[in-house]
């Protein structure tokens, strides 16, 4: 397992390669990539500020996967989370889930990734040409 | 600590997303009463150290109706879906504080 709430983000062929390496029973790597959309309802959005409290978020997560290895017996997932200002088009974050078939996989990589939208202390504040909003995900 | 002869307990405050914005710190800390407790420090210490921002900071934190601010049974003030976290758990408002503690003061989530 592996998880990072950072400034930067790994290489996503390099985390794919680390999760490869992991077990030789994995059959499937699903991945989600969170992408910065450059519209607002009818704004144009400039950036997005995200902070966090980086020791909860992290815990909140591992948390998580585990939950979705129980649940859904997945071998492993990688989450990684930027902070601070991304821009338009650029990645803000990354989930990663290595299972035996991609059905189970498909399952826990949609469930962990709306959990981390619900329950991982993460704020971002959307940034557009003519205002800032800080967006709730309730 | 004693002033006065009033036992006083100094706590640690942090702050995320808009409260951090409204308040215009990240962290604080409070030399408070012994025996206080988290909506003390939520609806007496904090908006008192920040006037200019208090009212905005009640109306964003407390549930209120027809203007009045709802409370519990017990007197406790009713949060809105912000979570208070004590040293890494999560606290009640009518929790008591403690030497030392770090309370985290948290709006609703917006990752992803």
């Amino acid at each position: 397992m592996k998880i990072g709430i950072k400034q930067k983000l790994d290489h996503l062929g390099s985390l794919i390669e680390e999760l490869r390496k992991s077990s030789t029973e994995i059959g499937a790597i699903t991945i989600f990539v969170g992408v910065v959309r450059g519209t607002r309802g009818n704004e144009k959005v400039v950036r997005l500020e995200y902070e966090a409290h980086e020791s909860l978020a992290s815990e909140t997560i591992e948390k998580i996967i585990n939950e979705q290895k129980t649940k859904y017996g997945i071998i492993d997932a990688v989450v990684e989370h930027r902070t601070g200002s991304v821009t338009v088009g650029e990645d803000i974050m990354y989930v990663l889930v290595a299972s035996k078939h991609r059905r189970e996989g498909h399952l826990a990589l949609s469930e962990i990734v709306e959990r981390i939208k619900f329950e991982v202390p993460i704020w971002k504040k959307e940034i557009t040409e003519k205002d800032g909003y800080w967006v709730e995900n309730v | 600590m004693s002033e006065n002869g009033i036992c006083k307990i100094t706590v640690k405050t942090r702050y995320f997303g808009k409260l951090r914005e409204l308040l215009g710190v990240k962290n604080e800390t409070y030399v408070i009463e012994k025996g206080a407790a988290v909506a003390d420090l939520l609806q007496i210490y904090i908006p008192n150290k920040h006037l200019n921002v208090s009212k905005i900071w009640r109306e964003t934190l407390f549930r209120t109706l027809k203007g009045e601010y709802l409370q519990e049974k017990n007197g406790t003030p009713v949060l809105k879906n912000y979570l208070v976290i004590v040293n890494g758990k999560s606290a009640q408002l009518k929790d008591c504080l403690r030497e030392g503690d770090e309370i985290a003061i948290m709006p609703p989530f917006g990752g992803g």
